[in-house]
Parts: structure tokens; C-alpha cells; sequence
């Protein structure tokens, strides 16, 4: 077996992004939730619930982040292997196939898309692919189909 | 009781029910096999199906991919090490062994009959617990409510096996999640950004589907698509039934997993998984073998198997009685019963005993059909574990982008479960727990409408909250929880300033 030394990003301080990451989101979202009408505690506005929300977070995903900041020895180290770029790739792939599926149809896309998936990343042999990307997208199109399901036809509508 | 269950078999015995019973549990153990697509997907993904049910069989249909997961999740843990299912991570400590040292098929059989025993004990459990229940939740109005969900919440994220805080921080998230949409005492948007699809709030399917369909399939990529599953020989795989010393080694850990499974799946938050760790640890401690578990100790399969099956019972009685989730599974099948308009709850045991009861039996009928159908395809399911990642992870790509595109037939749906699976993923590696994120999701509109319509009634004070015994005992615990660590901190930090 090859002893590939994967290179790997490693983030050292795990609740400490999580943490960052959470703060500026609740942060945001107060912003956000204040735009709607906060009300008053008996006579709570749409904001008033959300609003009480994000303060909550922000505390929660504050306290992870200082508690993050004070640990010395047991540190969440989080890394992402070499492998995460198929992981990229594969959320590009699916947002251009959402963005086009409508108009080029299920049948297709899905079948190009599967296909990718299994040479690219699967490394399967391409009669297989085929073989495996074409019965499964005309057997789920069937299934979810006769289901009542409709799934889009696009350039095959006829 | 006797004419409720006469009633209810009735129902479920019905052709139509039985069939879809069987399809359900088919369905299930299948799904527990393959390693990547949890029941929690499927069940998400098959919920716009249901549509074109009626509404009881879609329900025994969905619950009978439940506890038939939890089966399926058993094989892959036995033989390959790798739990198809979070239920079957206890069943892979001792089954794995067992398998390796050639009794890869008692353990298959210990895992299928500890299944059958334990979910039946969940079945005398439920029979017993649920109707009194309904008859107490009777008296429910909106502060009870909402005293549950805030405690049941709160309970969600303290029995998180990682750290609290973090929990505490998903569920919060959780409930964010929970308000965007059109807020449903004024009407307002919330968190829509003007476009239409969030104006319905998010969809209960692209979110679970995200969460635990594409999540997994980032977490399969992340090794190599391309390394072959490692599968243990199957010598020994014919005998699936257990010997008679099996038998007797696995009595008690069978009847006291069923029994703690069935307590703690009642338990809001605390779900099949953690039954299953609960039940093994706790017949691992008051076994006189318990220093051997982990080494392929055949009670080390029996207990926790038992105890999963018996918490799908367990679980399910807060959905059927109160129409409150207690776990991820039960939320989604809440979701279900919404789809067709029908409110689970104490009303619901009430006006369609018919639906409850038959519910309530088909638990029993698809246990039976575990055994006695999926028993003798034991082999053949074995074979599916031999299925290589780099065909499933594409295949699960495939079945849940239908999925996704099928709930409101709009492709936006898509990149709503993408969203959720990068979260779901991110959430993984940094140790954040879904459980609670999913409970809250699916409880935080309740609770802001219980909030929201007790201080109607209480006419804007909180006193309405503490005037009512019930919701004040309830309250009181979800504060004790939250005030717990508090008050042990500051006691150790005394200790330490003491000295």
C-alpha cells in the first residue's frame, strides 16, 4: 500500500473558527432580525423572537470562542484532507447542475453528472460509468415519475 | 385496552397496510445496510412520496423504514466494521469480533432475534404508556406546550454526548433556522431576502436530505472513493440461529436493553443511538462477563440491539401523544402527518383511534417481518456491504437531487440541501451535534407559537407560566439544567480558591 503523505490543511484551533465563525453569523443576523418590528414583551413583533435568537447565539458562539482562546492543551485540531478539492469540485458541479436542469432536463444533467462523478472521482471504469449513470438516472426518473413526482424534461419535452 | 388492540390490528393487517408495511421495512433494512444513506434521508426523501398515500399507511410505511434500519445498520457494523447506522456503532464493538473469529452468522442471528425481543418489550411499553398519556395531555393548552419544548430542547442538548455549549449552539441555530418565513401571527417576512421559495420557510426535505445525505457523501470523499470496503470472511454465515448457550447468555441483556432502550427512546432528544449506548453500557456494567465485551462477547450485540428497537416504541409516543418529536426520525414523520393534514396528539387517539392504534400495531407486525422475511435474505444482504463507495457516493448524489427537485418542483430546492450539506459536513468535523439543530428546526415554530399564544392568554404577563403546576414543574426542570454546570463550576472554582 502506498504511504502517500497527504497533505492536508490543518486548522489548529477548531471552536476557535467555529466559534469566530458563529459570533459573526448571529451577529449578522441580529442586524438582520432588528430591521423587523421588535414589539414589546407582551405584545411581542416579528422581530422580537429572532431577535432574542441571535443575542443567544451570539453569547453561546461567544463563550465557545473564549473558551477556545483559553485551552491550552486540548486543542480540536479539524483538518481537511487533500481530497476536500473533490469535495469543491463536487458542490460546483451540483450548484451549475441546479442552475440548469430546468432547462436541459433531468434525464441529461443528471446523467452527465453521475457520470462525472464515477470517472472522476470513482475512478470507475468508463463501460461501468455508463452503464451505472444511465440505469440509475432512467430507473429513478421511473420511479420518482410513476410516483406522481414530476422531474424536468427539458430539451427531451416532446 | 383488549378492544383498542383488536381495533388496531384490524387495521394494520389490512392487505394494504401489510403490504406497505413490508415495502417499509424492505425499504429499511436495505437503506441500514448501505453505509452513507441513513434512514433519516430516506424517510426525508420518500415524505412527498407519501402524498399519494392515505395517511396511515404512509406512516407505517415510513416508521417501518425506521426499525428496519436499524437492523440493516447491524449487518454492515458486524461484518464490516463500519455501522450502516449511528443505532449499530455499539453492535460493531462485539459483532465485528464475533465475525472475525467466524461467527459472523450467531452474531448476524443474535443481532436479528435481540432486535425482535427488544422491539417487542417496546411494544408492551408503548401499548401500556401511550393511552394514559393522550388522556393527560388532554388538559394540555399552549403554556404546556411550550414548557415542553423549551425543556425538551434543553434535555436535547445536555444529553449531547459532545460538549454542551456546542449543542446548546446548534439548537439555537436550529431555531433560527426554524423563523425564516412568513412569521404566522402578523404575517411578516422573515429572513426571506424577497424571494418566494423562503417565504414558506425552509423545507423540512432538502434540509434533512442535506444534512445527512450530501453531509455523508462529503465524508465518503473525503478517503479515497477508490479503497476497496475490507469485509471479514463469512465462514460460519450459514448457522444465523443461535445455539442454545447463546440463548441463555443473551436473556438478560435482551429483557434489560429492551427495557432501558424503551425508557430512554421516551426521553426527548435521547433517540435510538443513544439507547443503544445506554442499554450497552449499563448490561455491560451488571454482567458478570462485562470485562469481556468488546472482545465478541455475544450479549454485547444482543443489548444494544435490543435496546435501538425498543426505542423506536419509545420514541414514538411523544409524536402519537402529545404531537411533540423526540428525536430526528419522529420529527420527520411529524412532518408526514402534516402533509396530510392530520395534527398528531391527544386528540388524535380521540377522533381516529383507528389510525392510532393501527400505528401503534404495525410496530409490532413490522418487527415480526423483520425476523420472518428478512431473516432468510440474510446473505444476500451481506453481499450489498460489498457495494464500492464509488459507486454509492454518485448513486446517493443521483436519488437525492430527485429528491430535492420533487418537494416543490423547483430546482432552488437543490441548492437549499447543498447549503445544508456543507453545514452538515462542516458541523462533523468541528464537533457541533445535529440532533439538537434538527429538533429545534422542527419544535422552534411550536414553541414560539405556544410563547406567543400563552401570553395572549395570560394577557402579556409571564405569570401564566408559573400559575399552572404542570408547566412550572416542567419549567423549573429545563432551568435546573441549565443552572447545573453553572452552579458546579462556581463550586469547583470555590474549592480551588479555598486551598
Amino acid at each position: 500500500m502506498r504511504q502517500a503523505q497527504e497533505k492536508a490543511w490543518k486548522v489548529r484551533n477548531g471552536d476557535r473558527l467555529s466559534g469566530a465563525l458563529l459570533l459573526a453569523f448571529a451577529l449578522y443576523m441580529a442586524y438582520e432580525a432588528l430591521q423587523l418590528r421588535f414589539g414589546s414583551v407582551s405584545r411581542p413583533g416579528p422581530g422580537f423572537y429572532p431577535a432574542i435568537l441571535t443575542v443567544l447565539l451570539a453569547c453561546l458562539s461567544g463563550a465557545v470562542l473564549v473558551r477556545s482562546l483559553r485551552e491550552r492543551d486540548e486543542l480540536l485540531t479539524v483538518s481537511f484532507g487533500s481530497r476536500t478539492s473533490h469535495i469543491g469540485l463536487t458542490i460546483a458541479a451540483v450548484i451549475v447542475y441546479a442552475a440548469v436542469v430546468d432547462t436541459i432536463g433531468f434525464l441529461v444533467c443528471t446523467f452527465i453528472l453521475v457520470l462525472a462523478l464515477l470517472i472522476g472521482l470513482g475512478k470507475v471504469v468508463w463501460r461501468r460509468a455508463l452503464l451505472v449513470a444511465a440505469a440509475g438516472t432512467v430507473v429513478f426518473y421511473l420511479i420518482f415519475t410513476s410516483l406522481g413526482i414530476p422531474l424536468p424534461k427539458g430539451i427531451l419535452a416532446f | 385496552m383488549l378492544e383498542n388492540l383488536f381495533l388496531g390490528f384490524s387495521v394494520s393487517l389490512s392487505l394494504a397496510n401489510l403490504f406497505y408495511c413490508f415495502v417499509g421495512v424492505a425499504i429499511g433494512v436495505f437503506v441500514g445496510v448501505l453505509p452513507g444513506l441513513g434512514s433519516a434521508a430516506t424517510i426525508a426523501m420518500l415524505l412527498p412520496i407519501t402524498y399519494f398515500l392515505e395517511t396511515t399507511p404512509a406512516i407505517i410505511m415510513l416508521a417501518g423504514i425506521w426499525y428496519g434500519s436499524m437492523f440493516g445498520g447491524a449487518v454492515t457494523a458486524i461484518l464490516l466494521n463500519i455501522p450502516g447506522q449511528s443505532t449499530a456503532v455499539m453492535t460493531a464493538l462485539d459483532g465485528y469480533q464475533m465475525a472475525r473469529q467466524g461467527r459472523a452468522g450467531a452474531a448476524l442471528g443474535a443481532a436479528v432475534f435481540a432486535s425482535f425481543f427488544g422491539g417487542l418489550i417496546g411494544f408492551v411499553g408503548l401499548v401500556l404508556v401511550a393511552p394514559p398519556l393522550a388522556e393527560f395531555a388532554l388538559r394540555f393548552g399552549p403554556p404546556e406546550y411550550f414548557a415542553l419544548t423549551v425543556t425538551g430542547l434543553t434535555l436535547v442538548s445536555y444529553l449531547a454526548t459532545q460538549s454542551i455549549l456546542k449543542s446548546l449552539c446548534a439548537a439555537v441555530l436550529g431555531l433560527l433556522l426554524g423563523s425564516v418565513g412568513i412569521d404566522p401571527v402578523t404575517a411578516a417576512s422573515r429572513f426571506t431576502y424577497g424571494t418566494l421559495t423562503l417565504q414558506n420557510g425552509l423545507q423540512m426535505v432538502p434540509v434533512i436530505m442535506g444534512l445527512f445525505g450530501i453531509a455523508e457523501v462529503f465524508k465518503m470523499m473525503e478517503s479515497s472513493l477508490t479503497t476497496p470496503n475490507e469485509i471479514t470472511t463469512l465462514r460460519g454465515r450459514r448457522s444465523v440461529i443461535p445455539t442454545r448457550a447463546d440463548w441463555r447468555a443473551m436473556a438478560k441483556p435482551i429483557g434489560g436493553g429492551g427495557l432501558i432502550g424503551f425508557f430512554v427512546g421516551l426521553l426527548p432528544g435521547a433517540g435510538a443511538a443513544i439507547a443503544s449506548y445506554v442499554s450497552y453500557v449499563l448490561v455491560k456494567r451488571w454482567s458478570r462477563h462485562g470485562d469481556k465485551f468488546g472482545t465478541g462477547r455475544i450479549e454485547g450485540v444482543a443489548a444494544p440491539e435490543a435496546g435501538n428497537n425498543a426505542a423506536t416504541c419509545g420514541a414514538i409516543i411523544p409524536l402519537l401523544t402529545l404531537g411533540l418529536p423526540a428525536d430526528i426520525v419522529p420529527a420527520i414523520i411529524l412532518g408526514a402527518f402534516l402533509l396530510h393534514g392530520v395534527t398528531p396528539g391527544p386528540m388524535m387517539m380521540l377522533q381516529s383511534p383507528d389510525m392510532f392504534w393501527g400505528i401503534v400495531t404495525s410496530f409490532f407486525i413490522g418487527t415480526v417481518m423483520v425476523v420472518a422475511l428478512i431473516l432468510p435474505f440474510i446473505n444476500l444482504l451481506a453481499r450489498i456491504t460489498e457495494l464500492p463507495k464509488s459507486i454509492m457516493a454518485p448513486l446517493i448524489v443521483l436519488v437525492t437531487l430527485a429528491g430535492a427537485y420533487g418537494v416543490n418542483n423547483s430546482a432552488v430546492e437543490i441548492w437549499i440541501m447543498l447549503g445544508f450539506g456543507v453545514l452538515g459536513y462542516l458541523m462533523n468535523k468541528f464537533e457541533y451535534p445535529l440532533p439538537p439543530l434538527i429538533l429545534a428546526f422542527v419544535l422552534g415554530p411550536i414553541m414560539e407559537a405556544s410563547f406567543r399564544q400563552s401570553l395572549i392568554m395570560g394577557q402579556g404577563s409571564f405569570g401564566i407560566f408559573f400559575g399552572r403546576p404542570f408547566t412550572a414543574v416542567i419549567l423549573s426542570i429545563a432551568l435546573f439544567m441549565v443552572l447545573s454546570p453553572l452552579i458546579q463550576l462556581l463550586r469547583v472554582r470555590f474549592r480551588v480558591a479555598k486551598t
